[in-house]
């Protein structure tokens, strides 16, 4: 477009142009369109005009980013005062490719109307600073400036607050040297400035107006002045002190972030949280969800149950003790602090880690080591007193015997009931005699009640331990009457075979107790053994298999569980050949407690089948090429299909729910000890439990059949 | 003559170690014993039947009924707490026959892991809790019961 300049105009403003274009700086005049009027040599190599002394063809317009920026400071220009100047018009152009940051100082020129129609323009380029001054106030840097001897002359407001001066003022004087914490490194200091007058990023220890340390990372120029090398010392401090924290801080600490599909994210870490979680450094572990490290979906969900839960009472959750997974599957121990952070709607949490894995392991072996030497005390005790019952049944019940370890119970109960009768015959005849002697005594009126009592107990099979423990009580008081009555005149021989009908009844029930204590005895021990040799087990370290025959290590299993087979009228049928050789590279002893474990839940969650019917465990081995297949297999108790699904039969110290079926016994450690073991042995162990033919999958009161399938690797 | 205490007394082990003192029970000429092994069979005794004393240990196991999975959940154990916080608490209105009913805890626990147990819904009286090791003998357990009995609740 024309200019459409008056010719006086245009000539005020070339005079204008005349007297500043000497200046080092890009000048030009430009007419209200922005069009180039004038230029001087900065403003053609700044602008790039490439067009001799016609500008015209050059409009300042087209170097905007935004047309509409020129349009706003053409506004601002409105108020700038007849011969005015404004000096902080500030915009970023674009000259050819290149993006710049400008402040225009400007002089606007008005038509006759008072219209503007042309500007003269010294262009200043912008450093980054001087660009972002505006948000100087927000920015955590110090500056300072120092004179030859390190005194402060002048400081920004951040400056003075990183070390605890409420402002500027209260700081200028001091000497830079006085904030040293170690007074030593001030010579030092100076000298590698006097060397080299640039300093970068010196990691500085600082003492704060409060005493505390400040640590700081301080750049610096040295200024020479005319006679010496220093005359002035300009720099920045920034505080590191909180970096150092966390980057040094032997606790983990991180920043978690929910994403828009609700999939939390490590966002941030140090690096001990990094190597917590088995990595080397935390750009490895950023963006990884933080769901994996937990080691099951059921721990994770009562982690964030507890964070909520805390959160709701606005808590952070505190010292909470987890297990964790790190990259390579290792379980680890933690305890965890955590908050979600404020106004962020639980999408951001932040934390700390502490490692207690070695503490707990240490604290574990110790309780390990001395509870298994408790137990096997105590076990030596229980099998004494195991002993000490066989041989008193040997001693005392030699009619009752059904073999060489237990009595019939059943004749006992019989030979009890002969006895009652007996009792109940002598005591009528006693009763009768002290009616006839017009006795009256306490004792004779309450034997007839106690006898009565006698023959109230039930007698179903499963009452049998209640009713010889009832018995024996009242047996108890029986003998107790009849000694009391001595002194009354009683036939002698009457009162003696009563004595003697009631010993032989309470010889006949305390039988029955011992036996049936002996059985349960018999039943607990395999537990304790257990859980002895699983407290006292070793490192599984496969550099010290040995190569050993699994048929006997099954076998082995098999015998040891005889007694308690027995007890629950199993049978253990053995479907493989024992004269097989199947060697496999193994710690016999952790295996042989797995096959213990695997086969000792067999039959203790089996069901009976009624009296003729015995129940059965069979255990069968094959090997199939490189393996050995091992199944073992019962009859009885379910294993839910949730349980089974989730792992959670796997789970240290979870026991399944129907487990507890008619009082058996357990610690929850079995299942989970096996898994690790044979998993050790690079082999693998899979439980199945499905309902019998024709009943309900789901129908938990019926029996299912419950499956343990065991693979391992054949040595070669 | 002393009336009859009928007892519920809910107890996981009563058939194992704690025969002998099941058996005492029976030698008692004013006490009716009554047996519960785990907190659903207790549930559906208390909810049909009055009882002048009912003792029960804190960790029991929970039975069959599915009333229990919250807490079963947690890997809570003592699903004795759980029977008497559910009887006390929630379901009250299903137990109003037993406004008269005292309450003891006969537990291996010491009260001071059971603070929750003198708060309410349970309220329990001090005097009504009592340590397993503390009643090793038979007849510390007997006056229990009784003084269970004649306590005010």
């Amino acid at each position: 477009m024309e200019p459409t300049l008056s010719s006086s105009l245009l000539q005020d403003i070339r005079h204008a142009f005349g007297q500043i274009s000497g200046l080092p700086f890009p000048i030009y005049a430009s007419d209200k369109t922005g069009a180039f009027l004038f230029a001087n040599e900065q403003a053609v190599e700044f602008f790039m005009l490439d067009a001799g002394d016609d500008f015209s063809g050059f409009n300042i317009g087209t170097y905007y980013e935004d047309g509409k920026e020129r349009e706003y400071i053409l506004r601002q220009l409105q108020h700038v005062p007849p011969g005015g100047w404004h000096n902080n018009l500030t915009v970023r152009l674009k000259i050819h490719d290149e993006y710049r940051k400008i402040r225009f100082v400007t002089k606007p020129f008005r038509d006759e109307a008072g219209e503007l129609c042309a500007l003269l323009c010294i262009a200043l380029s912008m450093s980054d600073i001087e660009w972002f001054a505006e948000f100087e106030k927000m920015m955590y840097a110090g500056f300072f400036e120092t004179d030859k001897d390190l005194m402060l002359v002048d400081c920004n407001q951040n400056f003075a607050q990183v070390l605890n001066y409420a402002s500027p003022a209260e700081i200028k004087g001091k000497s830079l040297g006085d904030f040293f914490w170690e007074p030593d490194k001030i010579a030092r200091f100076y000298n590698d400035l006097n060397r080299h007058p640039h300093i970068e990023n010196r990691q500085l220890k600082l003492r704060r107006k409060d005493g505390a340390m400040v640590v700081v990372k301080m750049s610096c120029i040295g200024i020479a002045g005319e006679t010496e090398n220093i005359a002035r010392i300009k720099g920045t401090i920034h505080d590191v002190t909180f970096e150092i924290i966390q980057n040094d801080l032997p606790v983990g600490l991180f920043l978690v972030n929910t994403s828009q599909q609700g999939e939390e994210i490590i966002s941030r870490a140090n690096l001990t949280f990094a190597h917590i979680h088995g990595y080397d450094s935390p750009e490895e572990i950023f963006s990884k969800p933080i769901r994996q490290f937990h080691p099951n979906a059921a721990a994770y969900e009562a982690f964030k149950a507890e964070l909520n839960k805390a959160a709701a009472n606005n808590q952070p959750l505190l010292d909470y003790y987890m297990e964790i997974q790190d990259k390579q599957g290792k379980k680890r121990n933690v305890v965890a602090n955590v908050r979600y952070v404020a106004e962020e709607n639980q999408h951001l949490r932040v934390g700390a880690v502490y490692d207690v894995t070695d503490h707990v392991r240490g604290h574990t072996r110790t309780l390990e080591a001395d509870f298994s030497s408790v137990l096997h005390t105590y076990i030596a005790t229980i099998n004494g007193l195991r002993d000490t019952l066989t041989m008193l049944i040997k001693a005392h019940g030699q009619d009752l015997q059904r073999d060489e370890t237990h009595i019939d119970r059943a004749k006992a109960a019989a030979e009890t009931v002969r006895c009652k009768k007996r009792l109940e015959e002598l005591l009528a005849d006693l009763s009768k005699i002290a009616e006839e002697r017009n006795l009256d005594d306490a004792n004779l009126a309450r034997l007839p009640k106690l006898v009565q009592k006698l023959s109230t107990g039930d007698t179903a099979a499963d009452k049998e331990k209640d009713n010889a423990a009832l018995s024996r009580r009242i047996l108890l008081e029986i003998r107790k009457c009849l000694d009391n009555l001595r002194p009354l005149n009683l036939p002698r021989e009457l009162l003696r075979n009563l004595r003697s009908e009631t010993d032989e009844m309470l010889r006949l029930t305390s039988m029955i107790s011992l036996s049936i204590s002996l059985d349960e005895l018999n039943e607990r021990i395999p537990d304790f053994y257990y859980f002895r040799d699983y407290l006292r087990r070793g490192e599984i370290v496969q550099q010290e298999f040995k190569s050993h025959n699994l048929v006997p290590i099954v076998l082995d299993a098999v015998r040891f569980l005889e007694e308690f087979a027995a007890i629950h009228r199993v049978n253990v049928v053995q479907q493989f050949n024992q004269r097989d050789n199947i060697p496999v590279l193994c710690h016999k002893n952790s295996l042989n407690r797995a096959f213990h474990n695997l086969l000792h839940n067999a039959i203790k969650y089996s069901w009976t089948k009624g009296q003729d019917r015995q129940p059965w465990v069979n255990v069968r081995m094959e090997k199939k090429g490189d393996v050995v297949e091992i199944l073992i297999e019962n009859w009885g108790v379910p294993i839910r299909r949730e349980e089974l699904e989730s792992g959670s039969v796997f789970q240290f110290g979870k026991r399944g729910r129907e487990s507890e079926d008619r009082g058996r016994s357990g610690t929850g450690i079995g299942l989970y000890d096996a898994q690790d073991v044979i998993s050790k042995h690079g082999g693998t162990l899979r439980m199945t439990s499905e309902p019998t033919f024709g009943n309900l999958p789901e129908m938990y009161s019926n029996p299912f059949i419950t499956r343990a399938y065991i693979t391992l690797p054949v040595a070669k | 003559m002393r009336p009859i205490i009928k007892l519920l007394w809910i107890d996981d082990n009563l058939f194992h170690d704690l025969t002998e003192k099941r058996m005492a029970l029976y030698m008692e000429d004013d006490i009716e014993p009554h047996f519960a092994i785990d907190a659903t069979e207790a549930f559906y005794r208390l909810r049909t039947e009055p009882f002048d004393v009912v003792i029960v240990d804190l960790r029991l196991p929970p039975g069959s009924d599915d009333m229990w999975n919250t807490y079963r959940e947690s890997n809570f154990q003592k699903f004795g707490y759980a029977l008497l916080n559910t009887v006390m608490g929630p379901q009250k209105d299903q137990f109003d026959h037993l406004k008269e009913t005292r309450f003891g805890v006969f537990t291996i626990e010491a009260q001071e892991e059971n603070p929750e147990l003198f708060d309410e819904p349970i309220n329990l009286s001090e005097n009504n809790f009592k340590m397993k090791t503390h009643a090793y003998h038979e007849n510390a357990f007997i006056d229990f019961i009784r003084h269970v009995h004649q306590s005010w609740r």
